[in-house]
């Protein structure tokens, strides 16, 4: 706003009475007053008043010669402006006989910036001037401080009481104009809104960065003062506050042919465009010439400074490297205010400029400023300009998106490809489909299936070989759509999970990398698109077996590992019986498979007991069943030592030789047994202390042990079928035995892909609704996995972050 | 009785009430939506990285 009072090419003495041009006629004012203030029955037009008063002031800080304008309400509701402005010309003028004031304040369209030479700018709500203002109020009182000399005027509905008098000596200088509104005229809203007002003060503050504006309430007895250093960049800062903004303010100002142009701009993270168009400090609410002129500039700007310094990627896809008007829109707020003379607008309510000798004047001002701002700040260029590729990039998927849903016909059944083996029954309740993926897999679900009940639809599962390195697996866009039309019940906002065509949904993927791959992407996408799916209990997942067992002639699947063991424990327990040679009952059969069971869940604890020291050492200390007790006696612990060393030196010869050291271990009233070992040259220290033996690994091996022990006395004799009878030491030996028997004469095959099976086999093994197993997948597990998808695919696509980086220009080269 | 169910969008992060969100769920809007179905369209989700291995494997109940 500097400049402007720099280029102001009026003084004081140029603003006298002849500088006054009249226009008559202000009768009709009070007949039609909406034509001139707005409806004066929901308050708009009430506000307009202070406003148009208001404006005035602001005139003579344009012109450069008010700082401060105050506004009160007072109780009454009647409102009084004050400037320190250079006050109302009170000459008379010599055509009418009266005051210049009484002129401005009576005659329609009068006022200091008609002819030229009053004001440059003006903004002037209707041109009207203040005469309306004077016209719709019952009453209102004019006082002027001018040269040294205090003038007053009242008037009532527009007409003098009495001429213009002085009534006084004063030091300062400005208009002061209190009036009450017409209670004749407006009607409803009889009240002042303070935030109203307040909020179009702020606005006229940021606007006029030298300008204090003071708004009092006498009636609530709130006030503030509104006074923004930073102009219209505060005013960018402050709608932006809350939000996370992309780089900071750029803000510049500029005069080209008399028309000064000052534009504020952030981009925040979010959608949304928020720009604000002003022509002398009116708002346009609809924008006009200036806005049309910015935004062209600044999208010329943008991409001529990205193409210039090859910001862009090279967009493959369409071949275009351009970033549109659009996407540069996308979460801009903006103000652009203009000051010119005589300013045209399409509607009385000055809603949108249409001026155009505006549009070569902010063209040249964004134009120049914004690209000398952009190569100077190569950071925040950058950062911008990788907003709005994010945004083109979001706006294309999205159109995209909206037109295969639109489109007609696209999603429906009888555009259904091939692909799909449907089924006959068509109640949905009825219905499965199976997802599969590959084609070979794919033809034998086909062929297996119950063709009553059951649907296929084979997935390719599409590789990508990305930089020779990975195998990106993906769904393809045509699977996609394919999913979609099968499922039935459409997409998106024109989803109708009630058209579902199928209850269960299957998911059968290979038990590889790849297949989880798969599975992850389906699940994910039914997840965000048919997330009534999982809410509903519509998706399972299903078990094809891990492994084959061959025997002779007879084949059996099993599902798993788990399922495997059993298989083997079957095999060989009904045909085999231990005894113990020291005490117990012999065990075959059932008895028999649960002994093994918990011989092996004590050697899988035992092997969880090695994290904390030499395993061995320590299973045999806990077989030895010492507990707490036994390590605050010395004497027992002693005993103990020597029967473990005993069986250390039995079991593994060498360990038996171990230096054991005994340490008190006065925090607990006990002792710490401390043992050095080393294996193939690699030292481990153990201890047993109390943590040791209070942990559950310590504990659970412990009372297996025990409860073995109680139950059979070895050494074992092993007897299986005709065979000869084996001699174990061990309870673990039991559990290898039964196991090397099991596998003998057996060939187990593991299963990766679907593939390896034929019609018949993925039929009885994972198809056959009677002995199938299913995975239902739970809503709960599928929100968090989601999650981490999410958060995968984030990452995903830091490589096309990379790629614009490393695209960007070179920051030192600019940056001085 | 069941708590009000929350999530965030997975294209904008933003907060969503599953009661208010209706058929779009678990997006916030039309736009968050058509994103993420776009991005499908597009082929831009895929999982290759060995990280993103047994990202979900249910050990749902069992059925059937």
């Amino acid at each position: 706003m500097a400049d402007l009072q720099g280029t102001s090419q009026t003084s004081d003495s140029d603003y006298n009475a002849d500088s006054i041009g009249v226009l008559k006629g202000l009768e009709g004012v009070r007949k039609r007053p909406g034509m001139y203030i707005g409806d004066t029955d929901d308050g708009t037009g009430l506000h307009h008043l202070v406003y148009e008063v208001v404006d005035n002031s602001v005139d003579e800080h344009l012109a450069g010669h008010c700082s401060r304008i105050d506004v009160t309400i007072h109780v009454d509701n009647s409102v009084t402006i004050e400037d320190n402005g250079r006050g109302i010309p009170v000459d008379v003028l010599v055509d009418e006989g009266r005051s210049a004031a009484e002129v401005v304040m009576t005659v329609l369209h009068a006022g200091g910036k008609f002819g030229g030479a009053g004001y440059k700018v003006s903004g002037g709500l209707h041109g009207v001037g203040v005469s309306a203002v004077n016209a719709l109020s019952d009453w209102l009182h004019l006082e002027i401080k001018r040269a040294g000399t205090t003038y007053y005027q009242e008037y009532a509905r527009g007409i003098p009481l009495s001429p213009i008098a002085a009534i006084g000596v004063t030091q300062r200088r400005g208009t002061k104009t209190t009036f009450h509104p017409d209670p004749d005229i407006f009607k409803n809203v009889l009240e002042f809104s303070y935030e109203q007002l307040s909020q179009k003060l702020r606005e006229l503050a940021y606007l006029n960065s030298g300008l204090t504006i003071a708004i009092t309430d006498e009636r609530s007895g709130k006030s503030q003062e509104l006074q923004f250093e930073g102009g219209i960049a505060s005013y960018v800062r402050d709608i932006n506050e809350n939000k996370t903004v992309v780089a900071d303010v750029i803000a510049f100002s500029d005069e080209k042919d008399n028309i000064t142009v000052d534009v504020a701009m952030q981009w925040n993270d979010g959608y949304s465009e928020l720009v604000t168009c002003f022509t002398n400090t009116i708002k346009n609410r609809d924008g006009g010439t200036h806005l049309t002129a910015f935004r062209q500039a600044m999208t010329r700007t943008i991409n001529n400074f990205a193409t210039e310094f090859k910001l862009l990627g090279k967009d493959t896809k369409d071949g275009k490297a351009t970033l549109s008007g659009e996407d540069l829109r996308e979460g801009l707020t903006a103000v652009i205010s203009v000051k010119c003379g005589d300013p045209k607008y399409s509607n009385q309510a000055k809603d949108k400029l249409v001026s155009s000798e505006v549009t070569p004047a902010v063209s040249a001002v964004v134009s120049e400023k914004l690209s000398e701002y952009l190569e100077r700040h190569p950071k925040e260029a950058r950062a911008i300009v990788q907003k709005a590729t994010i945004a083109a990039k979001a706006r294309e998927a999205a159109r995209r998106a909206r037109e295969m849903v639109q489109r007609k016909g696209a999603l429906e059944l009888t555009s259904l490809p091939g692909k799909l083996a449907d089924c006959q029954e068509r109640d949905p309740e009825k219905c499965e489909i199976f997802i599969v993926e590959g084609e070979s897999a794919g033809g034998s679900a086909k062929q297996g299936r119950d063709r009553t009940i059951q649907a296929i639809l084979p997935l390719k599962g599409k590789i990508l070989n990305v930089e020779k390195v990975r195998f990106d697996r993906m769904i393809s866009s045509q699977e996609i759509s394919t999913l979609i039309t099968a499922l039935g019940a459409g997409v998106g906002g024109e989803k109708d999970i009630e058209k579902l065509r199928y209850h269960k949904i299957i998911i059968m993927t290979d038990a590889d990398v790849d297949g989880s791959h798969i599975r992850t992407l389906l699940l994910t996408f039914f997840f965000r698109h048919f997330g009534e799916l999982f809410e509903r209990g519509h998706i399972y997942i299903a078990q094809p077996p891990l492994y084959k067992v061959k025997k002779g002639k007879s084949e059996q699947y099993l599902k798993n590992e788990a399922a495997l063991v059993e298989y083997l424990l079957d095999s060989v327990c009904d045909e085999t019986v231990v005894r113990g040679k020291a005490h117990g009952e012999p065990f075959t059969g059932g008895a028999l498979k649960a002994l093994v069971r918990k011989i092996t869940d004590a050697r899988h604890m035992r092997d969880q007991l090695d994290r904390r020291g030499d395993g061995r050492i320590l299973a045999v200390f806990a077989e030895a069943g010492i507990g707490r007790d036994d390590l605050s006696d010395r004497q027992r612990l002693d005993g103990h030592i020597a029967a473990v060393k005993g069986e250390l030196g039995r079991r593994y010869g060498e360990l038996g030789q171990a230096e054991f050291e005994v340490v008190p271990d006065p925090e607990h009233g006990s002792f710490t047994v401390r043992i050095q070992t080393g294996m193939h040259g690699v030292r481990r220290a153990t201890a047993i202390n109390r943590d040791v033996i209070d942990s559950a690994e310590f504990k659970a091996v412990r009372d297996a042990t025990a409860e073995l022990r109680s139950q059979l006395g070895g050494p074992f004799e092993l007897v299986h079928d005709k065979d000869e009878p084996r001699i174990v030491a061990t309870f673990d030996e039991i559990a290898t035995t039964i196991d090397e028997i099991g596998r003998k004469g057996l060939q187990i095959q593991r299963y990766k892909g679907l593939g390896e099976m034929n019609a018949e086999q993925l039929w009885e093994t994972t198809m056959d609704p009677t002995r199938r197993n299913l995975l239902k997948v739970k809503v709960e597990e599928i929100t968090k996995a989601d999650e981490i998808f999410t958060k995968l695919m984030g990452d995903l696509v830091e490589p096309r972050r990379l790629f614009i980086e490393e695209n960007a220009l070179n920051v030192r080269n600019l940056d001085v | 009785m069941t708590a009000a169910v929350r999530r965030t969008c997975p294209t904008c992060g933003q907060s969503v009430d599953r009661a208010q969100a209706g058929k779009l769920w678990p997006f916030c809007g039309e736009r968050c939506w058509a994103i993420d179905f776009g991005k499908w369209l597009d082929e831009e989700y895929r999982i290759g990285d060995p990280s993103a291995e047994a990202v979900i494997s249910p050990s749902g109940e069992e059925r059937d």
